[in-house]
């Protein structure tokens, strides 16, 4: 019985000493492994990818927002864009539905900014506009349907009140009501 | 006198040999292992009695934040376990549903299919989401299978799971109580809150919810390809094996501009799962039945807070006895000792989250807290 206690105890310590003797040598045991549906799929083709307005009113370059005439745009870093906007007036954060760590909304005088967290690093997924700022092209908050057709064309979508354009996975909307934009929209679908 | 000396050293040295590999696996199942809510959930699942769950639902964290097993059992008989991981991925589905059938032949089967909705195969192939199921599986043809479909590299980590999480012990100190939940829950035979988890906060959405547009909502917009190919593994699986009692669902969020394309993905989830004959029940999209408070009931844009959870615990116990005649079974006495049990712990974990949530005191609540004495005060026994 002795014996088998004694050859137990080596075991476990040999066990544990092989265990731990890796872990000099293996570094970060969170591997980045890329897996074979990862070489494949590396960038999924995505046939749900809408292109541009056929009318080529509406392009990539109307899904970059300009606030305080700085350029925003979706995806970016929020370190980025905060270094551009500046100190938020306040900012809150829940648990992300992403899995790890936070979503937060930065939260300043007529428009919000939202981050999604990829890997570690928060990034622009969402700027709500709410009133003072206008797109590029020139919609502010009170301006008609007509007018933002006039501008982005006649490729857009209705989502309920939403007027949306899109191009692969960003996209621009008009909240409408009363034939009035109310608010407007810029994201990036990520989730 | 020699060939008695040589048997002595072989049994000494098969002696060793079979200590070192009994150790390793102790060390793998219960210190060096991530030891995370996850594992507790699916380690979990392997401890309840072969064939005693009435409904298992399948799928990510919606799962176990928007149902409550202890509560389903206590208002409507049934017995459930919320199997599921956190960021689950489609790929290993089939995997999981195979593990599944080994342990329990349930009277329905409740598939969260969120994990196919995703926008690109970041989630899908991401190896922590995968591992957050698959490393808490025990080895298997099936395993093997899947891991060898997964990835062609460093599988072996995958099938012994010591080899990644070998400095595990460097975090020995913080993953303590959930190591010490683990080996308890393996103890008793049984875990108390059947997978559940939870946050203890009331969020309110700064941006505009579309879920009063989502009933008018029809238009499809498809999967990855990745995340096709594997629903429709799933899907075929499912057909090939005549499984009669599984059905697909899309759980309530809330939905707002940057989420919505996901309702768009969850249409076309809903033509493929019809095109097996498989029901989809679409409760984000036909939520009026489920008196969802948006402002109230969710603790993020994806999972409701205990409020929520009670509330939706009681519209879905409700359903799938209503279309699918699911009612309780007839339990031996220690069976239902231990779902009394599990029904007052739930009870214990609303009374906690409430008081929690009203002194705006945020907190993530999953087994683990059953060892917090803070929670043992609400704990009433039967």
């Amino acid at each position: 019985m002795k014996k088998f206690f004694a050859i137990t105890l080596a075991a476990l310590i040999l066990t544990s000493s092989a265990a731990l003797a890796g872990c000099g040598s293996s570094g970060d045991s969170k591997t980045s492994t890329t897996t074979a549906a990862q070489s494949s799929e590396a960038k999924s083709d995505n046939s749900s990818k809408n292109t541009p307005a056929s009318d080529g009113a509406f392009s990539e370059s109307d899904l970059v927002a300009k606030i305080n005439g700085k350029d925003i745009e979706l995806g970016e870093n929020i370190d980025s864009a905060l270094a551009k906007l500046g100190e938020a007036k306040n900012v809150t954060s829940e648990l992300s539905c992403r899995g790890e760590g936070e979503d937060k909304t930065y939260e300043y005088d007529g428009f919000n900014v939202y981050t999604v967290p990829f890997d570690g690093v928060d990034k622009v997924t969402a700027i709500t506009i709410t009133s003072g700022i206008s797109t590029p092209k020139g919609i502010s908050i009170g301006d008609t349907e007509a007018k933002v057709v006039e501008k982005y064309g006649s490729g857009f979508k209705k989502i309920g009140k939403f007027i949306s354009y899109s191009i692969d996975d960003k996209s621009l909307q008009f909240f409408m009501k009363d034939d009035k934009v109310t608010e407007i929209d810029y994201n990036y679908d990520v989730m | 006198m020699r060939a008695k000396t040589v048997i002595k050293q072989s049994v000494k040295v098969l002696s060793l040999f079979i200590a070192v590999i009994i150790s390793a696996c102790v060390l793998q199942e219960f210190v060096l292992c991530n030891a995370d809510h996850n594992r507790e959930r699916i380690k979990g699942f392997d401890l309840e009695n072969k064939n005693s769950l009435d409904v298992v639902f399948m799928g990510a964290s919606e799962v176990y934040s928007d149902l409550a097993p202890g509560y389903a059992y206590k208002n409507y008989g049934y017995t459930s376990y919320l199997y599921a991981s956190q960021a689950s991925s489609i790929m290993s589905y089939k995997f999981q549903l195979q593990e599944l059938l080994k342990k329990q032949n349930p009277k329905l089967i409740v598939i969260e299919l969120n994990s196919a909705v995703y926008a690109n195969d970041d989630n899908v192939t991401k190896e922590e989401n995968v591992r957050n199921y698959v490393d808490n599986t025990h080895l298997s043809f099936e395993k093997v299978d899947f891991v060898n479909s997964y990835t062609d590299k460093n599988r072996v980590e995958f099938f012994f799971p010591i080899i990644k999480y070998h400095d595990a012990w460097k975090s020995l100190g913080e993953n303590m109580g959930m190591i010490s939940t683990i080996a308890a829950n393996r103890f008793r035979g049984y875990n108390y809150l059947k997978g559940m988890m939870n946050q203890t906060v009331i969020f309110h959405s700064s941006q505009r919810t579309m879920n009063e547009f989502l009933a008018d909502a029809n238009d499809k917009k498809p999967l990855t390809e990745l995340s096709e190919q594997k629903l429709r593994e799933l899907l075929q699986f499912c057909k090939d094996n005549n499984l009669k009692n599984v059905v697909f669902a899309r759980f309530p969020h809330i939905v707002v501009r940057r989420t919505y394309d996901r309702c768009e993905r969850s249409n076309m989830v809903e033509q493929i799962v019809s095109e097996y004959g498989f029901d989809y029940l679409n409760f984000e999209k036909n939520d009026e039945g489920i008196s969802i408070d948006y402002n109230n009931d969710f603790y993020n844009l994806d999972h409701f807070n205990v409020y929520g959870q009670k509330k939706f615990t009681d519209y879905i116990s409700r359903y799938i006895r209503d279309k699918y005649g699911v009612t309780g079974s007839t339990l031996s006495d220690s069976l239902k000792k231990e779902w009394e049990t599990a029904s007052d712990y739930y009870d214990a974990y609303y009374n906690y989250s409430d008081a929690l949530i009203r002194e705006n005191k945020q907190k993530e609540l999953d087994e683990s807290i059953v060892n917090n004495p803070e929670f043992k005060q609400y704990i009433k026994e039967s």
